[in-house]
């Protein structure tokens, strides 16, 4: 029993890291362009298919998908931010409203044109990222699942470095302070929103590409991600970068571990309860300062 | 508030409910009548979820929620019970409310984006526990032991005019609800501007559980309605893509308007229903894709387009 209990927590930890690189993403675009971007777990559906097409085209490196998957879906996520959202923006805000429900016509569309292209199949790519498994004692965990774990980790922290400390990470910190004295102190905030919503969706595209060669993708994969993706946000609190990636584990690790007390098919179900709870009885999050009213 | 029709809306009005009165016997198909029926459903939806957002300004991402519970309350209790079809609506609007109450009263605090993300989180919930309980949902095979109200085949023309009936009279009250009466107005008071309309003495707590309470009677109503005229009912009913669905009628029908989502629904289904013939994926990218050119283009939808060419059609409120 307590050897299931660590070996569930660990596979959970492992699937948290994904989750907390899921949610960071989707916080940097909601908290700074103040848009929920329901089609956020299209984009992990993008990259996850970038990759299978790299397989296809012959490229075995996971390393290289992943390096396409980023490009394709920045450059996704680019267009979608300069054409679909920067109409919405007035004065600097994104109707809110609005955003909300284009990016719920995105995710329609872009999930049913990964349906008419590759098909309703679960596909695999053909490389791994790591052969075998490390033994320690009783308990066995795949190497790949570990890399796609310091994989997420160096990504995040890749991301929090840059937000720290380059004088464009500031700009977009300043942005999602407050846009309009943002603007007065002479950053554009079109340009800001540009580039938050490619990073973010970048770090979902990765994510996609990093987990293809442990499972297989689907073309509804995308929704399970989005709504995990909103939990991590939600229970770490808006804004909150540590409280994303400490959402990410909490999420990973109960969800895994629910499978010991739960019929198998309802683990999906910890993400939306989760967030129902951390909504109804501390809506700024976990870690959060700001009130959840917006 | 009294309104004067004008001739030619006065003849549109007529044309609609003379075609509508004799569909059967003008339509060449019975599947031609059975999509009305269906659409007939989702003209309620519609208009359910233009009353939360397009009145009370609370958006929901988890109409399916509604739907689909009031679809299984109203087909388990019929089942159970031993009871014929015609107890399963009255079931299935006060399942859909009590949801209402339970959405609204612990997201009061919520705003925006949060409260958008809570009705997801429910109905999300609702769809992983209607897929996996198999013993009592039989899961993704679907429910289908609970009565209709008439067989469909052969029966067809009854269960037309009973769904035209209900249906008509579900978007009627609706309507009257979020334009006519004192709720309405107190609705729209609390959307353009909370702390005034508090300031004025209304109560916003329970004018925002009164709003979803409202909509999630209609909506499980609407669901009670299918389930029983279909006799299945499945997983999907609660699932995203119908929220999505209805999400995308109601703002290419003009939120704020009852009619104009009540409408678009009507005619967006029938037509995703000959798209069909194309391939389901070809629909859900046309639909996806129509909602985001209104979003960008025509936010006010059909019926904001109407009013701002001047035509004599009631004002957006």
């Amino acid at each position: 029993m307590l050897l299931d209990l660590v070996y569930f927590a660990a596979l959970g930890v492992m699937t948290g890291g994904l989750y907390g690189l899921l949610g960071l993403g989707l916080n940097l675009i909601f908290g700074v362009m103040r848009v929920i971007n329901v089609s956020h777990g299209e984009m992990l559906t993008l990259g996850a298919y970038t990759a299978i097409v790299m397989g296809l085209g012959g490229v075995t490196s996971p390393w290289a998908a992943i390096v396409a998957a980023v490009m394709v879906v920045t450059l996704i996520g680019f267009l979608i931010a300069r054409y679909l959202l920067q109409p919405l923006t007035v004065e600097s805000r994104i109707d809110e409203q609005r955003g909300m429900v284009l990016s719920l016509g995105l995710s329609l569309v872009l999930a049913n044109l990964v349906l008419a292209v590759f098909g309703p199949e679960y596909q695999r790519v053909p490389g791994k990222l790591a052969e075998g498994s490390i033994v320690l004692g009783d308990l066995i965990i795949e190497k790949q699942r570990l890399i796609i774990l310091i994989a997420s980790l160096v990504l995040a922290a890749a991301l929090m470095a840059f937000l720290r400390f380059t004088l464009t990470g500031k700009a977009i910190r300043a942005v999602g302070e407050n846009p309009e004295a943002a603007q007065a102190s002479g950053i554009s905030v079109r340009k800001i929103h540009l580039l938050t919503f490619s990073i973010g969706s970048a770090l979902a595209g990765a994510a996609g590409a990093l987990i293809t060669p442990a499972t297989y993708a689907f073309p509804a994969m995308g929704l399970n991600y989005t709504l995990y993706a909103f939990s991590v946000v939600i229970i770490g609190g808006l804004g909150s970068v540590w409280g994303a990636i400490f959402a990410g584990f909490l999420l990973g690790i109960v969800e895994s571990l629910s499978v010991i007390w739960l019929p198998s098919g309802y683990n999906t179900i910890v993400g939306p309860v989760l967030m129902l709870f951390t909504l109804i009885i501390r809506p700024q999050g976990l870690l959060g300062v700001k009130p959840g009213r917006a | 508030m009294t309104q004067t029709f004008s001739a030619r809306q006065v003849a549109m009005i007529l044309a609609v409910v003379i075609v509508a009165a004799t569909l059967p016997f003008i339509a060449p198909n019975d599947f031609i009548i059975h999509t009305v029926c269906i659409a007939l459903v989702y003209a309620v939806l519609a208009a359910s979820w233009d009353l939360l957002y397009g009145f009370a300004g609370l958006i929901s991402f988890g109409h399916a929620g509604f739907f689909g519970l009031g679809a299984y309350s109203a087909a388990l209790f019929t089942t159970y019970l031993g009871l014929p079809a015609w107890f399963g609506p009255p079931v299935g609007a006060v399942a859909g409310a009590l949801l209402g109450v339970a959405i609204g009263v612990p997201t009061l605090r919520l705003r925006g984006v949060y409260q958008a993300l809570s009705t997801l989180a429910f109905s999300e919930s609702l769809h992983v526990v209607a897929t996996n309980w198999y013993s009592v949902t039989r899961g993704t095979l679907g429910f289908n032991q609970h009565p209709t109200f008439f067989r469909m085949i052969g029966e067809l023309h009854k269960s037309y005019y009973v769904m035209l009936a209900t249906c008509s009279v579900c978007v009627a009250v609706i309507w009257w609800i979020a334009r006519r009466s004192r709720m309405g107005m107190t609705f729209r008071a609390m959307r353009d501007d909370d702390i005034r309309a508090r300031a004025l003495g209304i109560n916003i707590v329970q004018q925002r559980v009164l709003v979803f309470t409202l909509s999630g009677l209609f909506a499980g109503l609407a669901g009670a309605i299918y389930a029983h005229y279909v006799g299945l009912v499945s997983p999907s009913e609660l699932g995203p893509s119908l929220t999505i669905l209805v999400i995308a009628m109601s703002t290419i029908g003009g939120v704020g308007t009852i009619i104009g989502p009540a409408v678009a629904a009507v005619v967006l289904y029938a037509l995703t229903e000959l798209l069909h013939l194309a391939g389901t994926v070809y629909n859900q990218i046309a639909i996806g894709a129509l909602l985001i050119a209104f979003v960008l283009f025509l936010p006010d939808g059909i019926a904001g387009w109407f009013v701002r060419h001047g035509r004599r059609t009631p004002a957006k409120s």
